[in-house]
């Protein structure tokens, strides 16, 4: 396992995408913030009202920065849906069989892998938005993005191990990245109808995001009250199953 | 003798389809196993089980092998590698793999080995190989682990003569330090240069595992004759007497070289004209065809 995860981890920091992907991660937050400054919204940002102060709130778009539907989060979905299925599309799985290492190892290995490249990605795409935003409309509590901060990233790595799980079943690439867009804009429109009845206040709205917290990385919900130890606890928990269920899976699928 | 591989009753099935029926196979340390079958007899789905890639649908199988991470190697199907990534990159990353800590000129070497020297400083992608190169590239990342055991899934598919006679020699060289091989190939007369047992296989079953010594035992010789002009009546008159078959109009085929020659005597004695008179061996080819039912020849 672990020789599997060097030689992994070696490989894509020794390729060029990682680092594309981190130049754009800090292209994307500065370019959003030249236009702030440009625009002077910055300083007109009070006199637009209540919905512009909640959303143009440093903390809010910290934890859109994790959306995986927009910028630089789809980009990275692609990238690695590319990455994980590229495995089986060149067939590179059959080696590292054959090399005698074990389907735990090959799927633990690969998430992990996955997990690394978008904990690095995400990382700086996210502390570029922290740190321009809080220039631009000053600095929030620390703790605020601190809970933000440990929602988005378990719910970031509950979607790449569900996408990690399904490229082993699928062994491919449209079936995985399909499934995941799907699953996450249906659960999205569901929880944007639930949110706009009553702000996300009600009953509805707290048992859905009890279910799923990785709604909370979508726009709509970042404005609602986080449960941040719960959605973090229940993402760890996805995790823990979903890492099994992809053990269990991995050794009873045949390869090609 | 020493067993590297067995298989017990070893089956598979993909959704309707039975490709492997209760395959017994016996693979001993140092055999060089020339594995025959048509195209879907289920050469490569064996290959696939034994390498773990597929599972077993019933039946096992057993490696009488060492634990150790590139104790077998092997080729399965065609070549599989990281495409944007050039040669050394490739055995790079494989090396990376299996955890060894080998330099590049230690790569360079295997590089040099299987007859890629020209990619020593090439950044040409994997990609824009050849098949042949490919295939050379396989062959350098399976012996990257000095493998005990190789498994060669049509290893000479892709390969120039120049490049065909390399791997054959590379086999041999191998097989001389003490390398088992098992070999899936469509070409027999290649595998009848280097193989030291066969197995036969066809529509999924064994149907015969023979070693070189008992194959050509049992293989059959006969000697030809042919004749000017088409076999007729005054002809099977006077070899009434001998045992022989019309193979064809004008080719008559003798069991023992003694009888051909009579024959000839007593042809040559009445004036029928006798273009050719050969003794001929059954190849590995012509066994192999009778055994699956498709038998042609005498």
């Amino acid at each position: 396992m672990k020789k599997l995860l060097i030689a992994d981890l070696r490989r894509i920091f020794k390729g060029k995408g990682i680092y594309v992907l981190m130049i754009l991660g800090f292209i994307f937050p500065a370019i959003s913030a030249l236009i702030v400054q440009l625009s002077g919204l910055a300083n007109d940002v009070a006199e637009l009202g209540d919905l512009a102060v909640e959303v143009f709130n440093p903390v809010a778009l910290y934890a859109g920065s994790f959306n995986p539907t927009q910028n630089i989060g789809l980009i990275l979905l692609i990238v690695v849906a590319v990455l994980i299925s590229g495995e089986f599309t060149n067939n590179t799985i059959r080696n590292k069989i054959v090399a005698g290492h074990s389907k735990t190892s090959l799927f633990l290995s690969s998430l992990v892998t996955v997990l690394t490249y978008v904990f690095v990605v995400v990382l700086v795409n996210s502390s570029f938005t922290y740190l321009f935003n809080s220039i631009s409309f000053g600095l929030q509590p620390f703790s605020d993005y601190f809970k933000r901060g440990l929602v988005a990233y378990s719910s970031i790595f509950v979607i790449y191990t569900i996408m990690t799980l399904l490229t082993y079943q699928f062994k491919n690439l449209a079936g995985p990245l399909g499934l995941v867009l799907g699953i996450y804009f249906v659960l999205m429109m569901i929880s944007t109808i639930v949110f706009s009845f009553n702000g996300g206040t009600g009953f509805k709205a707290k048992v859905l995001f009890y279910i799923f917290p990785f709604l909370y990385l979508s726009g709509i919900a970042t404005p609602i009250k986080l449960e941040w130890l719960w959605a973090t606890l229940t993402n760890v928990g996805y995790l823990a199953l979903l890492t099994t269920l992809g053990i269990l899976l991995a050794n009873r699928t045949d390869y090609k | 003798m020493d067993i590297i591989l067995q298989t017990n009753n070893l089956s598979k099935r993909f959704k309707n389809k039975l490709a492997l029926k209760n395959v017994n196979m016996t693979i001993y340390r140092g055999d060089i196993y020339g594995f025959v079958g048509e195209n879907g007899a289920g050469k490569s789905t064996l290959i696939r089980l034994v390498t773990n890639i597929l599972r077993p649908s019933t039946g096992s199988y057993s490696l009488n092998l060492p634990k150790r991470l590139g104790v077998v190697g092997a080729i399965v199907e065609s070549p599989a590698f990281h495409p944007g990534l050039n040669a050394l990159q490739n055995l790079r990353y494989q090396s990376d793999l299996l955890g060894y800590k080998k330099t590049d000129e230690e790569l360079l070497v295997l590089l040099d080995k299987v007859g890629l020297e020209e990619q020593r400083n090439s950044k040409k992608v994997v990609k824009n190989f050849s098949l042949g190169m490919k295939q050379r590239l396989s062959i350098a990342v399976t012996l990257l682990s000095n493998p005990e055991f190789i498994l060669l899934d049509e290893p000479m598919n892709g390969l120039d003569p120049a490049g065909i006679k390399e791997m054959r020699d590379l086999i041999l060289e191998l097989n001389r330090k003490g390398t088992t091989f098992l070999i899936s190939s469509h070409i027999l007369t290649e595998l009848d240069k280097v193989a030291t047992r066969y197995g036969f296989i066809s529509h999924g079953e064994l149907v015969e595992e023979i070693s070189v010594r008992d194959l050509h035992k049992k293989a059959k010789s006969y000697t030809e004759v042919k004749l000017g002009s088409e076999v007729n009546a005054k002809v099977r008159e006077l070899l009434s007497g001998l045992n022989f078959k019309e193979a064809s109009a004008t080719t008559l085929h003798f069991a023992t070289v003694a009888e051909a020659q009579n024959a000839l005597k007593l042809l040559v004695a009445n004036d029928i004209s006798v273009t050719s008179f050969e003794e001929i061996h059954e190849t590995i080819e012509d066994y192999y065809l009778q055994k699956i039912n498709k038998g042609v020849g005498a």
